[in-house]
């Protein structure tokens, strides 16, 4: 306790303290918002895209933002998405016949927003995900202040050196005691191979340890520059322009282009992926 | 036409002056021999003055006769010296500090310097006073103490830097006898490099900069260290809440004299107290070393040896650590050819680095980063008459930038080598000017600086078929340019070139004893730039020189101003009106990637830029209370418009608020002298909310509330202000004692205001559904004491 004080006290000397404020904010006119993912998981021969489209909302609003639903959503001008029953504004379409390295796909969204009619097309383009080799569970304990003992889940593969490649994990968590799945990481977890291109890589996906009978549902995908690029900026938005003497937020802009000239951009992105996927049971 | 030219000649030969001598020397302060900057010697009848220049030296020159000549600096008893000229004289004097008591009757001539200087947009401290400002933490600073005078900003508290008239913190020159530092700030910001025992003196060029300076666009900060004292040994001190200093300084052998300071913070000595490793094994500290030597050769040279290294340190266990200073060297030979010619040649050195290590398994790196500066300079000064004083100069700057080097820590690191292409340059420079005494009331300083840049290999640059960046009008966004290839640069081959004339002019016109109105123009190109898109800039942020495609930023700056001081010489009011025009200024796109980037060209657009404010100061000198109330109005905005007609460029190709603009910034200081045991200090600040952006609205992606922004910089933080207060208490046995204490009780923000330093936009981490604004602030109310002591 004693050292987890001094510890304290000299962080004190920079610390600083926040507190929630009341503002009012402009409003802004309603814009549409795309999540578009197009999954290809290795070793299938065909992918799926699903699509969410919803509105902005104002910023304090404590209400879900509006979905956008009978909407027309069209993958590479021939595969017609369809909207979910039981979850409106979602569309899907499970039947993607793979594509080829460097591929570019399109999307296409006609839908009313604000009331206006409007059309919104947005690219990407597939990479390949190199051959995962392993995954595996290792029980760690860290003596550094943040440390504790657990479990981690790692990947091994070789990065291929002949390009830059971009890559994005998704982890789901669920712990044995609960029914609750958790979202390790708050944000999208992001990386690229610049410092450790061509090399042997054993990636511990996760920052926190796991405990005996969690599950962990781990995607690991193949992403284009872009979407690198779009993720890079989203991670800049949230926590790179906090604190003090910190860049000033900025409009985060995505790929899905206005085909109107009187019609805002859509908010969010379009994305290809190439999917390792695996479930693991910690401990089995 | 051969008339005039003969004609013009003669006068400037002084060929149909009658005879003249002169007196010139040095003026010192009587106990410690430290040279004066900026006294005043002004022969009581008639009436002629001049002032010493940065080395202490003056010129004045009298037909053959009887004169009594006044020497006068702030806080020093007048001294007259009676004259008897019939052959050039050398007369070197010493000045002892005045007491209270006579305060009221030596300071005529100090009083009108404001008035009758041709120096404007000029701030000098008075490092005395600064040590008796209330401080963060009981920690006197320098750079804090100058952002309470006129058109002087911060973006907030524990940001790097300063601001002066709206410019950005990267275009302050900021120098330590004559030595580039590129980085002035400590702790993130907290605090400055300066350490206050060690500086003699400090002067803040907001505009009218002389033409001897140039690269910075917007201010020179020249702070010059202590020469150390001449005739005894003397030890200062001080132990404070942060950090303990300790100056040495003496005479070493005839005419010879140093002073070594050193300074360390020490919380991080407390982690030591504990026995577990993953406490003790954390560092957080900085220190400061700054040392001088200096000594005469015969009567006519002077050398000087000067150098200041100083570092910041962070470890947290044995995961991670970041280091970062100044390392800095000054050698200095200065020769008096004559009564008239003065002569400085210099050498400088500078290195800036910062490493960060992180030791994570077989994870491990080192990433440095760093800046090299050699600086060649030789000056004259030519005393030619009281009518015309010249100096002249050449400078050489040669940089070498190491942006980026990554080394894996261990044969087991997965890390590659990398290393981010160096970049070498040089700047060549040379300068004259003249100050003119057209009249007794029209005084005019002018001069033109030639500044040039070369960026130089080894290097290589590449090429792009449609220019680094392009608008793509598929995705409405901007997108790095297409490579197309590479050019090679050879050793010193010249890959961009760039040159300029900067010409500067000042003119003072008098209006009556009490008080005149002065203009100033200057035009400066910026060769080098500090990329970064924040507010403040960090310690680990890059330097990137001019080239190719970065390209050089000019600024133009007109100043006029009112100078009066009141009849009985307490009162001393001033206010001046400026406006800059900056072209080629540069700022980065929407989420643009700086860090580690080869290729910065891809993330920058150019435009241009432009402050204006008025400024206004009123000071009271004398009395029990003394102190000022500075007031700015001010604006300063940038307009970036697209590479075409078709693309939005930055805010839509609006103008719009810089990071730094405030538009009122007020600071009340008073100091108190309640007795010779008691003197109280205290400032209050107030300033408009640094400009930001507020979302008008919000989405929900991959699970994560996203704020929606639109445009730039349109809103802006709650307003700042802040009292704080301090007293100093010197013990009354001190008076007749050699070792002098005094102990220093400040308050920081008196009233404990929650001043925003940045204001921010979340999902409560109570309920994600919830969104919220949270204000982030730094201090709150701080006590500290200080203790400080010399013998």
């Amino acid at each position: 306790m004693k050292n987890t004080y001094l510890f304290l006290a000299v962080l004190f000397l920079i610390s600083s303290c926040q507190t929630v404020v009341d503002l009012e904010l402009d409003e802004g006119s309603k814009n549409l918002v795309s999540e578009s993912v197009l999954e290809f998981v290795q070793g299938e021969d065909y992918g799926s895209v699903r699509v969410a489209l919803t509105e902005t909302a104002t910023y304090f609003s404590n209400d879900e933002n509006p979905i956008v639903s009978n909407a027309v959503v069209i993958l590479n001008d021939i595969h017609i998405l369809v909207e979910q029953e039981e979850t409106p504004g979602v569309y899907v379409f499970d039947y993607v016949p793979l594509v080829a390295v460097n591929d570019t796909c399109k999307l296409s969204i006609q839908a009313v927003v604000n009331g206006v009619q409007g059309e919104w097309e947005g690219t990407d383009y597939f990479t390949q995900l190199a051959t995962i080799d392993t995954i595996y569970t290792s029980f760690e304990f860290e003596e550094v202040p943040i440390g504790k003992a657990g479990y981690f889940v790692n990947i091994g593969f070789t990065e291929p050196g002949n390009e830059i490649n971009f890559y994005v994990q998704e982890i789901e968590h669920k712990p044995f005691d609960t029914t609750k799945v958790i979202h390790d990481f708050p944000y999208p977890h992001i990386y690229d191979d610049i410092v450790v291109n061509g090399q042997y890589l054993e990636i511990p996906i996760n920052n926190r340890p796991y405990q005996k009978n969690d599950t962990v549902s781990v995607k690991f995908s193949s992403i284009s520059e872009p979407t690198f690029s779009f993720y890079e900026n989203l991670i800049q938005l949230l926590f790179q322009t906090v604190g003090i003497g910190a860049a000033p937020p900025f409009p985060l802009r995505g790929n899905l282009v206005s085909q109107n000239e009187n019609l805002e951009n859509a908010l969010g992105n379009f994305k290809v992926k190439n999917v390792f996927h695996s479930v693991v049971v910690i401990g089995e | 036409m051969k008339k005039i030219l003969f004609l013009l000649l003669c006068i400037s030969s002084g060929i149909f002056a009658q005879n003249k001598f002169t007196i010139s020397g040095f003026v010192k302060e009587q106990s410690s021999a430290e040279e004066l900057i900026g006294a005043n010697i002004v022969s009581e009848s008639p009436r002629i003055g001049v002032t010493t220049n940065a080395y202490g030296f003056y010129s004045l020159s009298l037909p053959e006769g009887n004169y009594t000549i006044r020497y006068s600096f702030i806080g020093y008893q007048d001294k007259l010296v009676e004259v008897s000229l019939n052959k050039s004289k050398r007369i070197d004097v010493g000045m002892e500090p005045y007491s209270q008591e006579l305060s009221e009757i030596v300071l005529e001539s100090e009083a009108m310097h404001k008035v009758r200087s041709i120096e404007m947009s000029v701030n000098s401290l008075d490092v005395k006073s600064v040590k008796e400002l209330p401080a963060v933490m009981g920690e006197v600073d320098i750079i804090k103490s100058i952002q309470l005078l006129p058109g002087v900003t911060s973006v907030g508290e524990g940001a790097n830097g300063f601001n002066v008239r709206g410019g950005s913190s990267d275009e302050n020159l900021v120098l330590l006898d004559e030595m580039n530092l590129f980085n002035s700030s400590h702790l993130f910001g907290f605090f400055s490099v300066f350490n206050a025992d060690a500086i003699k003196d400090v002067k803040l060029y907001k505009g009218g900069i002389p033409a001897e300076y140039g690269n910075r666009i917007s201010s020179v900060l020249d702070v010059r260290q202590k020469e150390g004292n001449a005739n005894s040994y003397h030890t200062s001190g001080g132990i404070g809440l942060i950090s303990s200093r300790l100056m040495v300084e003496g005479p070493m052998w005839d005419k010879s004299s140093f002073m070594i300071a050193g300074r360390r913070s020490y919380g991080d000595l407390f982690l030591l107290l504990s026995n577990d490793s993953t406490i003790n094994n954390n560092q957080l500290y900085f220190y400061d070393l700054n040392m001088k030597f200096n000594s005469w050769i015969g009567s006519k040279d002077r050398v000087f040896l000067s150098t200041y290294s100083g570092d910041d340190a962070f470890k947290f266990g044995d995961l991670f650590s970041s280091s970062w200073g100044n390392s800095t060297l000054n050698a200095r030979w200065l020769h008096l050819f004559s009564d008239k010619l003065v002569a400085n040649l210099s050498y400088n050195y500078n290195r800036y680095n910062y490493l960060i290590s992180i030791d994570q398994d077989n994870f491990s790196f080192d990433w440095e980063s760093k800046i090299k500066n050699h600086k060649f300079k030789y000056d004259l000064s030519y005393f030619h008459s009281n009518k015309h004083q010249f100096k002249m100069g050449a400078s050489l700057n040669t940089y070498h930038f190491v942006p980026g080097l990554i080394t894996p820590l261990s044969d087991s690191s997965i890390v590659n080598v990398i290393e981010m292409r160096n970049k070498f340059a040089y700047e060549p420079a040379a300068f004259i000017q003249d100050e003119w005494k057209v009249s007794e009331r029209l005084l005019v300083k002018a001069g033109l600086r030639w500044s040039s840049f070369y960026r130089v290999g080894v290097d290589t640059m590449t090429v792009y078929s449609d220019g680094p960046l392009v608008y793509d009008l598929d995705q409405n966004m901007y997108v790095h340019g297409d490579s197309v290839g590479l050019d090679i640069y050879g050793e010193n081959e010249i890959v961009k070139s760039y040159n300029a004339f900067e010409p500067r002019l000042a003119i003072r016109y008098q209006l009556n004893d009490f008080s005149s109105v002065k203009a100033s123009y200057q035009k400066i190109n910026q060769y080098m730039h500090l990329i970064t898109n924040a507010s403040s800039p960090t310690p680990l942020d890059i330097w990137a020189p001019a080239g190719q495609f970065v390209k050089p930023v000019t600024g133009q700056q007109l100043a006029l101003g009112y100078f009066y001081s009141s009849n009985n010489l307490m009162w001393d009011f001033t206010t001046e009106v400026y406006y800059k025009k900056l072209d080629n200024v540069l700022d980065y796109i929407d989420g643009a990637n700086l860090e580690f980037n080869e290729n910065l060209e891809t993330e920058i657009l150019y435009g241009e830029g432009r402050a204006y404010g008025l400024e206004l100061m009123l000071e009271k000198k004398e009395g029990k209370v003394k102190g000022w109330i500075a007031y700015t109005l001010a604006k300063s905005e940038s307009l970036i418009p697209g590479l075409s007609e078709t693309d939005p460029g930055i805010n839509n190709g609006n103008w719009y608020n810089n990071p730094q603009d405030k538009t009122h910034d007020l600071a009340i200081v008073a100091f108190y002298k309640h007795s010779k045991k008691w003197t109280f200090s205290s400032n209050f600040i107030f300033a408009t909310g640094i400009p930001t952006n507020y979302p008008n609205a919000k989405y929900s992606y991959e699970g994560i509330t996203i704020p929606h922004y639109t445009g730039r910089n349109e809103a802006r933080l709650p307003n700042y202000h802040r009292l704080d207060i301090a007293a100093t208490l010197r013990p009354l046995k001190n008076e007749h004692r050699k070792w002098k204490t005094e102990w220093v009780f400040s308050i920081y923000n008196v009233y404990n205001r929650k001043n925003a330093s940045s204001l921010y936009f979340r999902q409560s981490s109570d309920d994600a559904d919830v969104t919220e604004a949270v204000q982030l602030s730094i201090f709150p109310i701080i006590p500290s004491i200080s203790y400080n002591f010399k013998f």
